[in-house]
């Protein structure tokens, strides 16, 4: 069976914590007009009035507010400690005899079990890389801007 | 208040240079086709750019329960455990999680940063609109989603059975395969403690540091030497000296398995020895069952009556049989035919 431990950041610098991102929720799907490529390229523009939030996509206007999730997200990002583990251990082998080799690999296998805990010993792992507790829900049909302005955008 | 800086500022702190690429113009042109006014809305605007990298096949998202993130929070064991013939359940402390993958026609927006509305109103009152870029890491349409459900813990009995303890004798020779808790963790899906309840309902015992079910003949030869110890000593019925027990049968049977054993069959009168060691009782339904089981276990059929004469002068003096017992674990089953 495959164990994959859910865990934080384990760098020194992250006890400023896991930082908080947010989820824009909307109706529908983003298609680029041309199919051209998306990376980088510009979606809307955001405004807050005293009500709520008004998102403005293509020729589609949103109305939405901010909301408090019940159930936060967690943002998981896969990493994988058992290559680099590996890696260590294969540099180490390269030294050492063949027999060496062989005891090492029986001895790493033992470990692996009892410290199943063990960081090191896991070979994929998510990393808690956000935590999303807020979002701006846009629940209603984007409403198309009507306009007899010939398009610009 | 947040100031202009601070909006550009990515979640990491590190002031990366977003080159504003809208124009106040630019903002103010599509404002005035959706026929809003600027007075009502904030000063700050924010202008949504998908990432260079936005497909971030990396990334997840999962939904958790307030719970569950303080406890991944305050670093506590959190793990996904499963295979290819075992659907991925989450694994806290205490509790067992199916994983689902929920899908949605609407859009997920990812956003490193936001400013949120009551950060959205500047300082400098210059009628000007403030632009902050803000950057989409990832547009989602489907995210992990977690239902409590009970642990999967029936493999358990079959690992248990594989290697059945039989007394302290046969264990030099025994190599068979033999489980710790982390094993069976390793292997069941369930949480740390959903796994130590599943151990004990099935009257496994730790010996030497593996989880190991007795042998059922083993088991009773066990209890034997408690009710035969009971006997001798003529200890009345309601004020059994645990400490007594093990101290005497400790050099027969392991003290640890005395120990499990004396508590599946005994219940505390909450009265002591002059000494300070606790008295038991013996449970009578638990006896009565597991005698029962004794008997019917070889035959498997047995006329009803000459069972119930059977069993009632099995069990210890003063218990009384009744088939009630049997029905509890499902034990047994009676018919006319």
């Amino acid at each position: 069976m495959v164990q994959i431990l859910i865990r934080m950041p384990t760098s020194e610098d992250s006890k400023s914590g896991v930082p908080d991102w947010a989820v824009v929720e909307l109706q529908g799907d983003l298609e680029s007009k041309s199919g051209q490529e998306m990376h980088g390229s510009f979606v809307g523009d955001l405004h807050y009035t005293k009500k709520g939030a008004i998102l403005i996509i293509g020729h589609h206007i949103l109305f939405g507010k901010t909301v408090d999730v019940d159930k936060p997200f967690i943002v998981l990002r896969k990493k994988n400690s058992l290559t680099e583990h590996h890696h260590e251990a294969n540099m180490l082998r390269s030294q050492k005899s063949l027999e060496h080799t062989q005891e090492e690999e029986a001895s790493e296998v033992s470990v692996s079990i009892e410290n199943l805990y063990d960081k090191h010993n896991y070979s994929t792992y998510y990393e808690v890389h956000a935590i999303v507790r807020k979002k701006i829900l846009f629940k209603t049909r984007p409403k198309p801007i009507v306009t007899n302005v010939p398009k610009k955008l | 208040m947040l100031g202009h800086k601070q909006i550009l500022t990515s979640h990491f702190g590190v002031k990366k240079c977003v080159k504003i690429r809208r124009t106040e113009e630019d903002v103010r042109r599509l404002l005035h086709l959706a026929k809003l006014d600027e007075e009502d809305l904030k000063p700050v605007v924010q202008s949504f750019y998908l990432a260079q990298d936005f497909t971030r096949e990396d990334l997840k998202l999962m939904e958790v329960t307030p719970d569950i993130l303080n406890q991944i929070l305050e670093g506590e064991r959190v793990i996904i455990r499963g295979d290819k013939s075992d659907p991925a359940v989450l694994c806290t402390d205490t509790q067992t999680y199916d994983i689902k993958e929920a899908g949605t026609s609407n859009s997920l927006l990812l956003l490193p940063s936001v400013v949120w509305p009551d950060e959205a109103e500047t300082n400098d009152k210059d009628d000007g609109i403030t632009i902050a870029s803000q950057e989409v890491a990832g547009i989602f349409h489907n995210y992990l989603e977690l239902h409590l459900c009970r642990p999967r813990v029936q493999k358990l009995r079959y690992l248990m059975e594989e290697n059945l303890y039989t007394g302290k004798e046969y264990e030099a020779d025994n190599v068979d395969v033999k489980y710790t808790f982390e094993d069976l963790l390793n292997v069941i899906q369930a949480s740390p403690k959903e796994l130590q309840t599943a151990l004990r309902e099935l009257q496994a015992c730790c010996i030497d540091g593996f989880w190991r079910m007795l042998d059922f003949d083993y088991q009773f030869s066990v209890f034997n030497h408690i009710v035969n110890l009971v006997d001798s000593n003529s200890w009345p019925s309601d004020g059994i000296p645990l400490q007594a027990v093990l101290d005497t049968l400790e050099d027969l049977i392991p003290r640890k398995i005395l120990e499990e054993c004396f508590h599946w069959y005994t219940e505390p009168v909450g009265r002591t020895t002059p000494e300070g060691y606790d008295l038991y009782r013996w449970n009578e339904d638990k006896i009565c069952a597991f005698l029962g089981e004794v008997i019917l276990r070889p035959t498997g059929k047995f006329n009803l009556e000459e069972f119930l004469y059977t069993w009632q002068s099995t069990v210890p003096e003063g218990i009384t049989t009744n088939l009630n017992q049997l029905k509890v674990g499902n034990l047994a089953l009676s018919s006319t035919d």
